[in-house]
């Protein structure tokens, strides 16, 4: 198992008046595990704790109790993370070669050839290395930062709703090239994500969560038809009326 | 009831005018809805900003704009601020930066009203509260106690409209509404807005980049694309003979999602 998630618990303080403070919980013993190139899709709504969670397993935040287990030990991580919005997670003063060998060693630093290979590998060429994020579009600089967390060459990668803030139509080419990425380097994402379109599309297994816990698991995708949590089922029938009203399944069955 | 015509705006930068929007035309009957589809950075949310005039200095606005007659580009500002609010109300993308956190709901609410409809504030408060019950937003009275930061997205977004319902426009554009809000509060705010199409017959512009939206509501639909109009027709036409090619890459790569989530949820898929 690469990522072995258990039993997180994590609340945070609120003050009441001038004195004493309560723990508002937001994660209630979560526990999840992902498999070498598995992706794994953990969808729930805003507040519901998913991007705490997400922080916990990347190590910016620490658990109240429980423990977040990589690859067989606690030590050594291989592992990134894209953020949703793309133009606060690149420094705006920073050119995109500069943006890409941020995580790396000194002296990868200088590899010109290496930075070109990784805008390569998400669809741009060279010619971006000497640009500004601003002179970049959202699809194009959230590729930027897709290259960047594939710099350290990593096993996992951590999505955080890295496409919910694109077009539908610069979504797709995102969901393709992960999909691309995935299948040439085996890499695990957990895709945290609202929108259970996207996860259609990338994810082996879903995971609904609702106010901190795991309501529900869908050992594959293909099953997703038979949840049974009332939340997931509200989830799945409120995408397929918004998604798809009667005129466009006939367009979609042609 | 609402005719565009040639409608262009620029930005005014330092090497000259910047052309944004071009040469788009066209128009819309009463009780109808136009559905304006196109990716960000098409000039969808410019255009409805130039007919509402909430464009600054900056932006040079060309054409005609003839509203029940009237065209708007040229009234001066104090009529044309009286047409907008009262005659046609805006629903904007994210309703939580729209209030102000500092003071209660009801404070902004009979703020705006009062600036348009000539009545003591018991009238008012009457009338917002009925428009909240049409909007099945119960116990009006002590929503409007609380503070934005107290609600949710999807509330404070049908705030909003119940806000334009009370204030009885004819036209109401609404900019991405349900963009920034998860699915199942857009469904019902859908819902919501086919309510106040079929009960007050208001006539609406209605702007997303999400043609799912788009169908359930609208009648006619207008692609855009880097600032021009590429393809407008009837959903049904739009959708299954697109003629720009900008249009049927945008239904390719959305039926390619589509087909994804519809073969996962579906028992027999396409049976």
């Amino acid at each position: 198992m690469l990522l072995r998630v258990t039993d997180i618990h994590k609340g945070y303080a609120k003050s009441k008046g001038f004195f004493g403070k309560t723990i508002t919980p937001v994660l209630k013993g979560v526990s999840l595990e992902v498999d070498y190139g598995e992706c794994v899709g953990l969808i729930g709504e805003s507040g519901s704790g998913k991007s705490t969670l997400g922080k916990i397993i990347l190590g910016v935040e620490k658990p109240d109790a429980g423990t977040v287990v990589f690859g067989g030990n606690e030590g050594k991580k291989e592992l990134s993370v894209v953020f949703q919005d793309y133009t606060s997670s690149a420094n705006p003063r920073l050119r995109v070669k500069h943006v890409l060998s941020e995580p790396l060693k000194e002296r990868a630093k200088k590899q010109r050839a290496y930075l070109g290979h990784l805008l390569h590998e998400v669809g741009l060429d060279e010619s971006f290395l000497e640009r500004f994020p601003h002179q970049l579009s959202g699809g194009q600089l959230q590729r930027v930062c897709i290259a960047r967390a594939l710099a350290t060459k990593p096993k996992f990668i951590l999505l955080d709703e890295a496409v919910s803030s694109l077009d539908v139509s610069v979504q797709l080419q995102i969901l393709k090239l992960l999909k691309a990425l995935k299948e040439k380097y085996r890499l695990s994402y957990l895709f945290i994500t609202h929108d259970l379109m996207s996860v259609t599309y990338l994810c082996d297994r879903v995971i609904f969560f609702k106010e901190g816990n795991i309501v529900e698991t869908v050992s594959h995708v293909s099953a997703l038809h038979g949840v049974k949590d009332p939340y997931s089922r509200a989830l799945l029938n409120a995408v397929k009326t918004m998604e798809i009203p009667d005129m466009c399944r006939a367009k979609l069955c042609q | 009831m609402l005719h565009v015509h040639n409608l262009t705006i620029s930005a005014r930068t330092r090497h000259g005018l910047q052309p944004l929007v071009k040469d788009v035309s066209f128009s819309l009957e009463t009780n109808h809805c136009l559905g304006i589809l196109g990716e960000s950075g098409s000039g969808k949310s410019l255009t409805c900003k130039a007919l509402m005039g909430l464009l600054g200095d900056e932006f040079d606005v060309q054409g005609e704009v003839l509203f029940q007659g009237q065209n708007l580009l040229t009234l001066p500002e104090h009529k044309r601020r009286k047409i907008r609010g009262k005659e046609i109300c805006m629903v904007i993308q994210n309703a939580m930066t729209a209030f102000n956190p500092l003071f209660t709901l009801k404070n902004q609410l009979l703020e705006t009203l009062r600036t348009h409809l000539d009545k003591p504030d018991s009238m008012l408060l009457k009338r917002m509260l009925e428009a909240f019950e049409k909007m099945n937003l119960y116990g009006g009275e002590t929503l409007l106690l609380k503070y934005p930061h107290q609600l949710s997205g999807g509330m404070l977004q049908r705030v909003m409209i119940a806000l334009c319902i009370a204030l009885n426009p004819v036209m109401i554009i609404a900019d991405e509404p349900t963009t920034a809000i998860d699915v199942v509060n857009q469904v019902e705010i859908i819902q919501e807005l086919k309510k106040v199409r079929d009960l007050f017959h208001t006539t609406m512009i209605f702007i997303s980049h999400d043609l799912g939206v788009l169908c359930q509501l609208c009648d006619t639909l207008m692609v855009m694309h880097e600032g021009q109009k590429v393809e407008q027709g009837s959903v049904q036409e739009v959708i299954f003979a697109p003629k720009a090619p900008q249009t049927q890459m945008l239904i390719q790569t959305r039926l390619e999602l589509l087909r994804a989530f519809h073969a996962c949820t579906e028992v027999a898929p396409c049976s």
